[in-house]
């Protein structure tokens, strides 16, 4: 093992405690990540432990298969977890995420992992109730893992380094997947790329989520107008600054995904609607000092008349199928005018 | 700049010294030369920064005399 080794009691409290003291924690237990069970976890990739993945940003050190590995365990991961956890890392790497930005910005953005493919099934990813919540191993320790990374290796050191102001409760973990089956598209990753029989993971950088509820409509264009007027938020940083920047999530709820899909035959076609629909913002909304602020630089076409618009394009809408069934709930995922990045889970990288 | 052998200060507010420290010693520069100011700049009207400019000249121009140009030691380079 290369990294420093240090020789704590056996007694899991006394472990915890140490890890605590040592800010390798985020408050809750954790694994410790022995030699054995560090070398575990990356057998289950073909791949050295000094390899190098990544570099990211604030610490910018080099980021190893092992020192990944150290914090798969410690989060709780089993092995067969690791490729996804090289896929996650090499995304959040990808300039086009901006995790420099993620990880110390005064906003409570946080990166949160999407999972397609047949490695749902193989890790049992909650794709449907409650699947942005707790009771899962497989969403919670993989998010988790890659919340410790982001603190032990990238540095996303509260205060210190991270500037947020409030963070949130997905920066603990926020990992979760699409419910392909349920979705009248093609999944996120197939549209982004990659063929149906792959696995692959997309980690965006959603401020939080917000519940939208629609029981009432019968029509999918109804359901998406009211979830196009509860993204319209002159609060959001999608609005300002980075207004035509970024991506914007939605998590439709299966039931939501099969009314809007009879009427709207193609994503695009969704994602356009939403860019109409969310283009409607009363200028009386914004207080005064905000208002001439925005009449000032609106050269890049955001106000038009009375009404501002919430996104300058349509694929800045980025639209995943996942939630339970019988509810009719769907979620927004207001982001940061960072893009979303995919990557593929890479076959050799996995459990043989 | 620093890279190209010029030497340079870095403004920062006050809220933001320790992320700036971190992110300079990352880069390779943790002597970097740092101004700080009040926090928030952003939003502080045209006649205040032109105070503040005044009030600050001295430290940044004696900071930028003082501060020697070095290379970092290649690691930013190596690291995309």
């Amino acid at each position: 093992m290369s990294a420093k080794v240090h020789e704590v009691d056996q007694d899991i409290e006394q472990v915890f405690d140490y890890a605590c003291a040592h800010g390798w924690s985020d408050g809750l237990p954790i694994i410790p990540p022995t030699e054995e069970r560090v070398a575990r976890m990356m057998a289950a990739v073909d791949l050295k432990p000094g390899d190098v993945i990544a570099h990211l940003p604030p610490r910018r050190g080099d980021v190893t298969v092992e020192k990944l590995a150290v914090n798969a365990v410690m989060a709780g991961c089993t092995p067969a977890c690791f490729p996804v956890i090289i896929a996650g890392t090499e995304a959040c790497d990808d300039p086009n995420l901006n995790i420099y930005s993620l990880n110390t910005t005064t906003n409570s953005v946080v990166p949160a992992f999407i999972i397609n493919g047949p490695i749902r099934k193989e890790l049992d990813v909650n794709c449907g109730w409650g699947c942005l919540g707790h009771g899962w191993r497989a969403n919670a320790t993989i998010g988790r893992a890659m919340s410790l990374i982001m603190l032990n290796v990238s540095g996303r050191i509260p205060e210190q380094v991270c500037k947020s102001t409030h963070k949130q409760p997905g920066a603990y973990s926020f990992c979760f997947g699409e419910w392909e089956e349920r979705s009248p598209w093609e999944p996120l990753h197939v549209e982004r790329g990659f063929k149906r029989e792959d696995s692959a993971i997309t980690v965006l950088g959603p401020a939080g989520t917000t519940n939208v509820i629609d029981h009432d409509s019968q029509t999918g264009e109804d359901i998406l107008y009211t979830i196009a007027s509860s993204m319209m938020c002159i609060g959001s940083n999608n609005f300002s600054p980075y207004y035509g920047e970024g991506e914007m999530g939605v998590v439709l709820c299966p039931p939501h995904a099969q009314l809007i899909g009879k009427e709207f035959p193609t994503k695009q076609k969704v994602k356009e609607f939403l860019l109409r629909e969310t283009s409607k913002i009363p200028l009386s909304w914004l207080p005064e000092r905000r208002r001439k602020a925005l009449l000032q630089k609106s050269g890049g076409g955001q106000v038009q008349g009375e009404f501002a618009r919430m996104a300058a394009r349509a694929d800045q809408f980025l639209i995943v199928v996942a939630g339970g069934l019988g509810g009719y709930h769907s979620v927004a995922l207001p982001t940061f005018g960072t893009y979303a990045v995919t990557k593929l889970i890479r076959p050799t990288a996995r459990v043989g | 700049m620093q890279k190209r052998g010029v030497p340079t200060v870095t403004l920062v507010t006050e809220q933001f010294v320790s992320l700036a420290k971190a992110a300079a010693k990352s880069l390779g520069y943790p002597d970097i030369p740092l101004v700080v100011v009040p926090h928030p700049f952003e939003t502080m009207p045209r006649d205040q920064v032109r105070k503040l400019a005044e009030q600050k000249y001295d430290e940044i121009v004696g900071k930028v005399v003082k501060a020697t140009p070095r290379r970092a030691p290649g690691k930013p380079e190596a690291a995309r």
